[in-house]
């Protein structure tokens, strides 16, 4: 089929781009006016569709020239207003072009970061067992956004615009990426304090969830979920030792999930006694983000395999991982 | 109850929508954008009636006040709107692109027997007051000299004004993206020199980091001028080269000097003491540690209130709404919108003719 990705230039859509082409898939990318395009990513008979979500010009014809869409565009950077005029606003659009010719196929790239992971013990499985969270100054604003737009995307499902499906990848390790990545833990004074040893952050590859993403083009997944994390994941000790064998930087130190989540609430209800409800602190000190960054729940590839009609993993994790950290 | 409409829901709108939860006789009425889900997004967070991209459905609610957050240049139409259904006014800067525009707004309000206000925020940040004081009280004495200068990251292409993916109309006012901040530079020395007549303006206006799209990033303007207890000079800056981002205002007189940083929320003053010979430059250093660690502490505590640089916003809607309801004047007058106005224009046209 015919694909529009948008955000194709990102690190998950310029995977996604390169993962549809290699399923056979006719492929437009979304490139923004000024973003480099084809020549800078190498791309190979994909066709390039210079455009801004953010403005409505060419964006109906590009929507009408394709079988389905699978929407990566988002920004994570900026204040809520222009987070919102970027990924809310664009999802609006992009949905808007959609409904000229309803009913096709639309692939939704949300996060992890929509889940109230304060509501569920730990252990609990993510994915369907997490309620999503509300919106409110206690999550980031990409958290924020992506539950807008989340519910945007949902609405246009039930109204019959899109057949969509959400895609829901944990922590995105791609090139590029530092490999001591958020979820591992908080840097504090140029050094890093790893959260929790036995815990596994929800992890993917870039390269698996592109392929999760293709494969969600056409499998029985309609109106579903899908939440992505790979098969494998060590837990953080593991990480570390892997990491700082390859890299031979310094080893850090761990602490223990509970103390940091009881440091953050005493210092969020000490805040919030003396300075009121508008208090505002550091990240590490606000309860909902320490639980959506580090609280140890149980990941469930193999569910992500069942949605997806049996797909598998491309990359196992280790291999990927190995190849991403740049050896000493 | 009063209900007051919010036009245009982006990033000034997060400093004027938390504030209709601060009173009890006000609700927000309508939200009104150009796209359905950031109006509905506005409208869910902060409890409104209406979320809609139809302006006329909104004025037909007939609010009391109508907040114009909108760019620049829809203005005056929106302003025009707002004030034939029958509504006070409170704008975003600029209130019009020229002075003209400007007096023609004020007079549609007078002649409805209605209130139109240009925000002008920054008048009363606890800071200004404070500084305002100081000089009315005399303690720098007779002031004669004024600087206010900002410096803005605007060239960054991760904002607004430098985005190479969606040029912002700011760059098509008159002086292109410092336009938008040319209300404060003319109203805060217009506030700290009261009485002050305009005898010349030399300014330059230029696109000082050559940055494509950019129509200015720069400015340098010096007004001339006078009160009835002698001379002044003052200097406008605009620039957008050097970091990190700060908003100075600094007032010197034949007695002192009283300063202020907006975005870091510092303020001191320093006072003239020849009288204590040698000692005055360790009384100086002394009183100037105490200033620095009150504002370091203060700073953080704000920090942790969620306080920002528009502190002055929730103080004008105040003034506003009461003024509305009887109780009080109006915070910024007619006069102080005009003579803010006149001088810009005075500005951009010594700046755009060189």
């Amino acid at each position: 089929m015919r694909v529009l990705v948008t955000g194709a230039t990102g690190l998950i859509g310029a995977a996604v781009v390169r993962a549809a082409r290699a399923a056979g898939h006719g492929v437009d990318a979304m490139v923004r006016p000024a973003s480099p395009g084809a020549t800078a990513f190498g791309w190979d008979g994909v066709r390039e569709v210079r455009i801004d979500l953010r403005r409505p010009d060419g964006l109906a014809e590009a929507v009408d020239a394709v079988d389905a869409v699978i929407h990566a565009a988002a920004v994570k950077s900026g204040d809520l207003s222009r987070q919102v005029a970027t990924t809310v606003v664009g999802t609006e659009r992009l949905l808007a072009a959609m409904a000229r010719r309803p009913g096709r196929r639309l692939v939704a790239l949300s996060s992890r970061s929509v889940y109230d992971v304060r509501a569920v013990p730990a252990g609990t499985v993510l994915g369907p067992d997490v309620p999503l969270d509300h919106d409110g100054p206690h999550r980031d604003d990409y958290a924020r956004t992506k539950l807008f737009q989340d519910r945007l995307v949902a609405e246009a499902h039930d109204d019959g615009v899109a057949e969509a499906v959400t895609v829901r990848p944990g922590y995105v390790l791609g090139p590029g990426e530092d490999p001591w990545h958020p979820l591992l833990g908080i840097g504090l004074a140029g050094r890093l304090l790893v959260v929790g040893r036995a815990r596994r952050a929800p992890l993917t590859l870039v390269d698996n969830v592109a392929s999760a993403i293709v494969a969600a083009l056409d499998a029985d997944c309609v109106g579903q979920v899908v939440d992505v994390v790979d098969e494998g994941v060590p837990t953080n000790a593991e990480y570390v030792d892997l990491v700082v064998a390859r890299t031979g930087r310094p080893r850090p130190r761990f602490v223990p999930f509970g103390l940091v989540a009881a440091t953050a609430a005493t210092a969020h209800g000490v805040a919030t006694r003396l300075l009121g409800p508008g208090a505002r602190l550091p990240s590490v000190l606000i309860p909902a983000r320490v639980h959506a960054l580090f609280k140890p729940l149980a990941l469930d590839p193999a569910r992500t395999s069942r949605q997806l009609d049996g797909w598998q993993a491309p990359v196992p994790f280790a291999d990927g991982l190995a190849g991403l950290v740049d050896p000493r | 109850m009063l209900r007051g409409s919010v036009i245009g829901a982006g990033a000034i709108a997060e400093h004027h929508l938390p504030w209709f939860a601060t009173r009890d006789d006000v609700t927000l009425d309508a939200v009104v954008d150009a796209s359905q889900a950031v109006a509905r997004y506005a409208a869910e967070r902060h409890q409104a009636a209406v979320a809609t991209t139809d302006l006329d459905q909104a004025l037909a609610r007939l609010p009391d006040v109508v907040h114009v957050l909108t760019p620049p240049v829809t203005h005056p139409a929106l302003v025009r709107a707002a004030l034939e259904a029958g509504a006070h006014v409170v704008c975003e800067k600029p209130l019009a692109l020229s002075a003209g525009e400007a007096e023609a707004l004020l007079d549609l309000a007078d002649a409805n027997g209605l209130l139109l206000v240009e925000n002008h925020n920054y008048r009363f940040n606890h800071d200004t007051q404070a500084l305002c004081q100081a000089v009315a009280d005399g303690v720098i004495g007779t002031v004669h000299d004024v600087e206010v200068r900002v410096a803005l990251d605007v060239t960054n292409p991760a904002g607004r004004a430098g985005d190479p993916n969606l040029r912002s109309g700011v760059h098509d006012l008159p002086a292109g993206q410092v336009h938008d901040f040319l209300t404060h530079l003319t109203y805060l020395p217009l506030l700290v020199v009261p009485g002050l007549e305009v005898d010349d303006v030399w300014a330059r206006l230029s696109n000082h980091h050559g940055g494509e799209g950019f129509a200015y990033d720069d400015l340098d303007a010096v007004v001339t001028g006078h009160t009835r207890a002698g001379a002044v000079h003052v200097r406008i800056r605009f620039d957008a080269m050097t970091r990190p981002d700060r908003f100075e205002l600094e007032v010197r007189g034949s007695q002192g000097i009283a300063a202020v940083e907006f975005f870091q929320r510092r303020a001191w003053i320093r006072r003239n003491r020849p009288w204590a010979g040698p000692l005055g430059l360790v009384a100086d250093q002394v009183v100037g540690a105490v200033d620095l660690g009150r504002d370091a502490l203060g700073n953080l505590l704000a920090k942790l209130r969620g306080q920002s640089a528009y502190e002055g916003i929730g103080v004008l809607l105040d003034g506003l709404y009461d003024a509305v309801a009887g109780r009080g004047a109006v915070p910024v007058s007619r006069q102080d919108i005009l003579d803010a106005s006149r001088l810009i224009d005075r500005i951009v046209a010594a700046g755009t003719d060189r």
